[in-house]
């Protein structure tokens, strides 16, 4: 292990900037988040004197943090089940069964893909508007899912095309219907796979900004990227309750992701064939 | 046990067709082999019989029984894959009961009868464990599991031994052939392997591009094979070819100059039911490494090449002016390379074939 060579090293090096340069920037937001005006005043990079906690009550609690966490979650946990349910069917479809026009309708999913939001926002706030359905958590979820599940098609599709034939000929020989070839060999072996996919869903919805701005404007229903707006016109003087805030919004995804991250290496297809 | 019909069977995909017309009858219980060099249509026919391809025409009978449109769990077949297909997030054990829990069966019904097939094929101590820790011979016999424990009529081999090394090959051969003493099923074994088709088959169906070339018992292949290609195929190493021309004919025998002997002939025994053939036709005569002898008094002289040597016989090749070198099997005292060697073949050893490649 002593003697690397050169080329490792160098490797090594430039990862640790890289590294580095990523995570220098949320350390610095997170020391922010704990200091008070005075400790801000003294400069960015110096410790407070005590870690001010109370910072993340009053965002929590006068900012409404509290509130827009809460959106959140009740946003992103059915736009994942949802996508991924009905996205694993449609790949499943095109994966495996035969069906008329599979090219064109998996291009026209594709299409789905291309649309910019700002292409289509205006046209959805007057769809919603005149479904009743602004300023309800359905105006987050249901354009969330309809933009979730081209990109759950096409990113799990490969997946499944890259499952071994045999697996499925084997289900099939062994008197499994389509369903429960889906249900029994692809989806447990799917796991990583969705694992991951879930994964870009919730940061991607998380994040998502555009949709919450437009067809919500009740702070009740508001999700944590527009909550952080608002709340940064209101305390823009107020630097450490502001990074708390942003700190409230970030954490989840950097917990999900450790959590999530053992899924991603785990071959689960080992010793399926040959 | 059930016979199996093939009437006019073809597939084609996309407008290319990889099974032309094919009829074949495979009789109940029978061990049937098919056997031919990549690509050509020998899986794809067994999954035509398995139901995991559908035919564009003709008609697949089981058991008397139309069965060309059902899927595969209606034709009670079961199949063993090549890369075995284990379901990897499974069990032994819940693999072999897989086809069991789908056919609706208890969960401690199909426990015991997965135990009492993985105790027949020794696989009793591994049934809680995941494919991914088995062995390769170990996960050939619990996809062969998976095959007996639901007792089909027909079992469908596709290439099952071809990722094993070559020692497990031979003695998962002689289980095969002793699970079809055992269950007395139908069954049908894909190889691209004549070694494998030879010691397995009762009966052999050579397939080349789609068709089929010839069928019968291992032995009548050997001997009596219709034409080049099965002549070719079936015998390792394979029937030497030789360019010659008639120059005699009678009612017993052919007098062949061989072109690349510098046209010393040999006699070879006529066929009773051999064509016409007229002195100047131009044709192939096969011999088999093992009939062409060393003889001092012999008329063909060749030079030796390359020598394998396999310790109770030795294999040396002389070269023939082109890519396909002269395979003589010798016994006794072995050749050296460079050695000037006359050899002679019996005249009831060697077959003609045409300019096409028919037995004549």
């Amino acid at each position: 292990m002593s003697a690397r060579k050169p080329a490792d090293q160098l490797m090594r090096a430039v990862l640790w900037l890289f590294g580095v340069l990523t995570v220098a920037p949320f350390a610095l937001l997170v020391l922010t988040s704990l200091k008070s005006r005075e400790d801000l005043i003294a400069g960015a990079f110096v410790l407070p004197d005590r870690p001010h906690f109370e910072n993340y009550v009053s965002a929590w609690v006068d900012g409404l943090f509290g509130t827009y966490f809460l959106n959140s979650v009740i946003v992103v946990l059915p736009v994942i089940v949802i996508s991924v349910v009905l996205g694993t069917l449609c790949d499943f479809a095109f994966a495996f069964l035969k069906l008329p026009g599979k090219p064109l309708l998996f291009g026209m999913l594709l299409v789905g893909m291309m649309v910019p939001t700002e292409a289509f926002i205006i046209p959805l706030y007057y769809e919603f508007r005149w479904l009743g359905l602004i300023n309800t958590y359905w105006a987050l979820i249901l354009p969330q899912v309809g933009m979730s599940i081209p990109f759950v098609t096409l990113f799990m599709t490969s997946a499944m095309r890259q499952l071994p034939k045999d697996l499925i000929d084997a289900a099939v020989a062994d008197g499994a219907s389509p369903f429960r070839v889906l249900r029994y060999v692809v989806v447990p072996l799917l796991g990583p796979s969705a694992s991951t996919m879930s994964l870009f869903l919730f940061i991607w919805t998380w994040n998502e900004f555009m949709i919450p701005l437009i067809l919500v404007q009740d702070d009740a229903t508001r999700t944590l990227p527009i909550g952080m707006l608002f709340f940064q016109g209101k305390y823009t003087i107020d630097i450490p309750i502001l990074t708390a805030g942003a700190v409230i919004t970030l954490l989840p995804i950097v917990i999900v992701y450790f959590f999530f991250q053992r899924k991603f290496i785990q071959g689960l297809t080992a010793g399926a064939v040959k | 046990m059930k016979s199996i019909q093939l009437n006019r069977v073809t597939k084609s995909f996309g407008g290319h067709d990889v099974i032309r017309p094919i009829d074949l009858d495979i009789e109940a219980g029978q061990f049937t082999v098919f056997v031919g060099p990549s690509g050509c249509g020998k899986s794809t026919l067994l999954r035509l019989i398995a139901g995991l391809e559908e035919t564009t025409s003709g008609q697949i009978d089981i058991g008397g029984r139309d069965v060309t449109r059902l899927p595969p769990v209606d034709r009670d077949v079961a199949m063993v894959f090549q890369s075995y297909a284990l379901y990897p997030h499974m069990s032994v054990g819940e693999n072999i009961a897989f086809g069991l829990k789908i056919a609706g069966m208890p969960k401690a019904e199909r426990v015991a009868k997965a135990r009492e097939t993985a105790a027949t094929l020794k696989l009793e101590g591994l049934f809680d464990r995941k494919p991914k820790a088995l062995s390769g011979g170990q996960r050939q016999r619990v996809a062969i599991g998976r095959a007996i424990v639901k007792n089909p009529s027909i079992f469908l081999f596709d290439e099952p031994l071809s990722n094993l090394d070559a020692e497990l090959r031979v003695q998962m051969r002689q289980e095969l052939v002793r699970l079809h003493q055992e269950v007395k099923a139908t069954m049908i074994y894909v190889t691209h392997d004549q070694v494998e088709a030879m010691t397995m088959a009762e009966k052999i169906v050579v397939l080349r591009a789609g068709e089929i070339e010839q069928v019968g018992s291992p032995m009548e292949l050997y001997e009596n094979p219709r034409n080049m290609f099965v002549a070719g195929f079936i015998g390792s190493p394979k029937m030497n070819f030789l360019d010659g021309r008639v120059v005699a004919c009678d009612r017993q025998t052919r007098e062949i100059s061989l072109d690349a002997f510098e046209g010393r002939t040999i006699q070879v025994l006529a066929r009773e039911t051999a064509g016409p053939l007229r002195a100047g036709d131009k044709v192939k005569v096969g011999v088999r490494p093992q009939h062409l002898r060393v003889d001092p008094d012999g008329p063909l002289s060749v030079t030796t090449a390359t020598i394998e040597a396999l310790g109770n016989l030795t294999y040396l090749y002389a070269d023939m002016g082109n890519d396909q070198p002269l395979c003589v099997e010798t016994r006794g005292p072995r050749p050296r390379v460079g050695d000037a060697l006359r050899l002679s073949v019996d005249p009831a050893d060697a077959l003609i074939f045409d300019e096409i490649g028919l037995r004549i």
